[in-house]
């Protein structure tokens, strides 16, 4: 009843008409972002989050939300009419999808992505709503030592999963360690690395190093390989999926809601590991898996449910223990502390209209994504169309107003552009940049989480392995940590054993 | 260049930015005697934690024998000379911005920096600039009252 009661309120405060307002913005502006090749859910939230100052932090939450699951349901245009995935979580659409298109059933791929994505966000919504709460009331037991170990368990899992190395993603989340550690230490006041210069006394700013590491690095990396696309022209027909379509599909949906959801709870899974995992899975299913690759509608319909499911599952760690489970959870939740909000289980208690705004706000904005993408879905076709000549300047130009109107600061500008250099030679050198984004949010929360677990044990770090719940999160840490080595070596030793047998 | 070369030289880069790192972060009042809560003591266990995956990146890089060690990394140098275009431009929109004011300084940039993206049909090219930097002008300016420089324009 208590959940229910709540909801109600949620959907109070969702549907007052500021945020109906900014939950429409939200869900065009992220289907836009998916349609749009060459422009990344991370770099959609990342340069729309200075619109998002001054806002009411319910309406800015929701709008941003918007982005993020409305970019899921827009990356399958792009992939299903050019083979290109606007998002990284289409790219497995793209395999069954394009060819669907190329067999004259455009319309239908497309509308099986929408209806997909629509009931796999809403039945994940339901999970949120019903998983987070009591989530929420285990971790208000928790002390500075559990946050602590999560965010360690955060990092190492999003460090070590993402990407190709454990490697390469640890050292990308330590330099995003290291970078938050600059300026002014608010508990001692002493200056950290700051060189002298005033303008790095308040630290780095987290806007323009996100901004240039993602949106303007994704413009140099597009602009050096030159983009150019070609989508397939003709007219959608039937965009429902016919009686056959749905009995082939039905179950391929649920099971892509079951595992993206879990999955995207899951920090450092990430919702394309999800897609591929719900993909294989239902080839695995299938009794015709020879149909997969050439244009079966499952193949269309597990991993768009996935896609959606993920990001929703993502926002059960961010809105109950202030943990970001992926690269773009980590941008909301500095867009929230950017807001003055707190993410945590004290979230629930302090601010029940932020929470529960949300969670109604995602049941319309999904109703409201299923209008957009179905009877709406030639503009964004159309929109597939826009020439990276017009879209790439016009990104950087938002990407700089986004950066300097926050502050009126040119420094941060400068910022934003080292930024972009960094990320484009991480793209290149082949690290990934979410975990050095994690890194620099979740650095000021970890160091002041480790300094008050510290003064309580009087200086002894055993702290977090003797506490029963910290330390089964180190220990989780650790065996997450070592199992792509332990996994490499019995390959290795297979391998070597495999060669002297022969 | 081979992916495996890029990898130790990134190492090498940023293990000497990391004993930088750790020498400053030793001039902080760190703790003697107990572990503590000091501004000192995370920046040191970063520092020491970056070197030693420096280490592990540059052993890596110079022992691996697998293939993807061995991917070759292309810069294409008229791709480098565009970024490089990108760049100036954006720091030139820096320095251009209060003594031509937003709405200006908006356009010539988008005007200098579309033609590093492609071609694009003369209209095209000045067009969407001004439509951009007016609608831009309206929506920051006049509606957001945000003061971003007015520079010459009498606005």
């Amino acid at each position: 009843m208590d959940i229910l009661h709540s909801l109600a309120y949620g959907f109070s405060v969702a549907l007052t008409p500021q945020n109906l307002f900014y939950c429409f913005l939200g869900t065009v502006l992220g289907t836009a972002v998916g349609v749009l090749p060459g422009l990344g859910t991370i770099t959609g939230v990342a340069i729309l989050i200075p619109a998002t100052l001054g806002m009411d932090p319910t309406s800015a939450l929701i709008m941003l939300a918007g982005i993020y699951y409305g970019a899921q349901y827009g990356g399958s245009t792009t992939a299903i009419l050019m083979n290109l995935p606007g998002e990284s979580t289409a790219v497995m659409t793209c395999l069954d999808g394009h060819q669907l298109a190329r067999q004259g059933r455009a319309g239908q791929a497309l509308g099986m992505a929408a209806i997909a994505s629509f009931i796999a966000g809403t039945v994940s919504v339901v999970a949120l709503m019903l998983i987070a709460p009591t989530l929420a009331k285990v971790a208000l037991t928790f002390g500075p030592p559990e946050y602590a170990a999560l965010m360690i368990l955060s990092l190492t899992t999003i460090g070590g999963l993402l990407g190709e190395s454990v490697i390469k993603g640890l050292m990308s989340a330590v330099l995003g360690l290291m970078i938050g550690t600059v300026g002014i230490d608010t508990q001692s006041g002493v200056s950290r690395f700051t060189f002298g210069m005033p303008e790095l006394l308040g630290g780095i700013g987290f806007l323009p190093v996100i901004i240039g590491l993602f949106g303007v690095a994704e413009v140099l990396e597009n602009i050096e390989q030159g983009l150019r696309r070609e989508a397939l022209g003709g007219k959608l027909h039937r965009l429902l999926p016919g009686a056959a379509e749905w009995v082939a599909s039905r179950m391929a949906i649920l099971r892509g809601t079951l595992i993206g959801f879990f999955l995207g709870t899951l920090p450092g899974v990430g919702a394309t590991a999800a897609t591929m995992i719900a993909y294989m899975a239902e080839r695995r299913q299938s009794r015709t898996p020879e149909r997969f690759g050439k244009g079966a509608i499952e193949g269309v319909a597990a991993p768009e449910a996935a896609n959606n499911a993920s990001a929703t599952g993502a926002m059960v760690p961010l809105l109950t223990l202030g943990i970001p489970a992926s690269g773009t959870a980590a941008v909301l939740l500095g867009a929230l502390i950017l807001n003055n909000v707190r993410p945590g289980p004290r979230l629930f208690e302090t601010n029940p209209d932020l929470v529960w705004g949300v969670i109604a706000s995602m049941y319309i904005g999904n109703v409201m994504l299923l209008i957009l993408n179905l009877p709406l879905i030639g503009i964004w076709v159309r929109l597939v169309r826009v020439r990276y000549e017009i879209l790439g300047p016009v990104t950087l130009f938002f990407a700089f107003i986004g950066v300097y109107a926050t502050d009126l600061n040119p420094f941060d500008v400068y910022i934003m552009i080292v930024s972009g250099i960094v990320g484009y030679l991480l793209r290149k050198m082949r690290f990934p940049e979410g975990p050095l984004i994690l890194g620099l949010v979740l650095g000021p929360l970890l160091e002041e989480q480790m300094r008050r677990s510290l003064t309580l044990s009087l200086g002894d770090p055993m702290i977090f392995i003797t506490r029963p719940i910290s330390g089964t999160i180190i220990a989780v840490a650790v065996i997450l940590l070592l199992l792509p080595a332990f996994t490499a070596l019995r390959a290795r030793r297979a391998a070597a054993r495999g060669a002297n047998g022969t | 260049m081979r992916l495996r070369y890029l990898e130790a030289v990134t190492a090498a880069a940023l293990g000497a930015a990391a004993a930088c790192y750790l020498y400053l972060a030793w001039q902080l009042p760190v703790p003697r005697y107990t572990v503590a809560s000091t501004p000192g003591f995370l920046p040191l266990v970063l520092g020491t934690l970056m070197l030693a995956l420096c280490a592990a990146l540059l052993g890596k890089a110079l022992l691996a024998r697998d293939e993807q060690a061995d991917t070759v990394v292309e810069f294409s140098p008229i791709g480098l000379a565009k970024i490089a275009g990108v760049l100036l431009a954006l720091v030139g929109y820096v320095l251009l911005l209060e003594p031509l004011g937003f709405l200006l300084s908006s356009f010539v940039f988008l005007v200098v920096v579309t033609p590093l993206f492609g071609r694009l049909p003369w209209w095209m090219w000045l067009g969407v600039p001004a439509a951009v930097a007016v609608a831009a002008h309206i929506g920051f300016v006049v509606m957001l009252r945000l003061r971003l420089p007015p520079g010459l324009l009498p606005l």
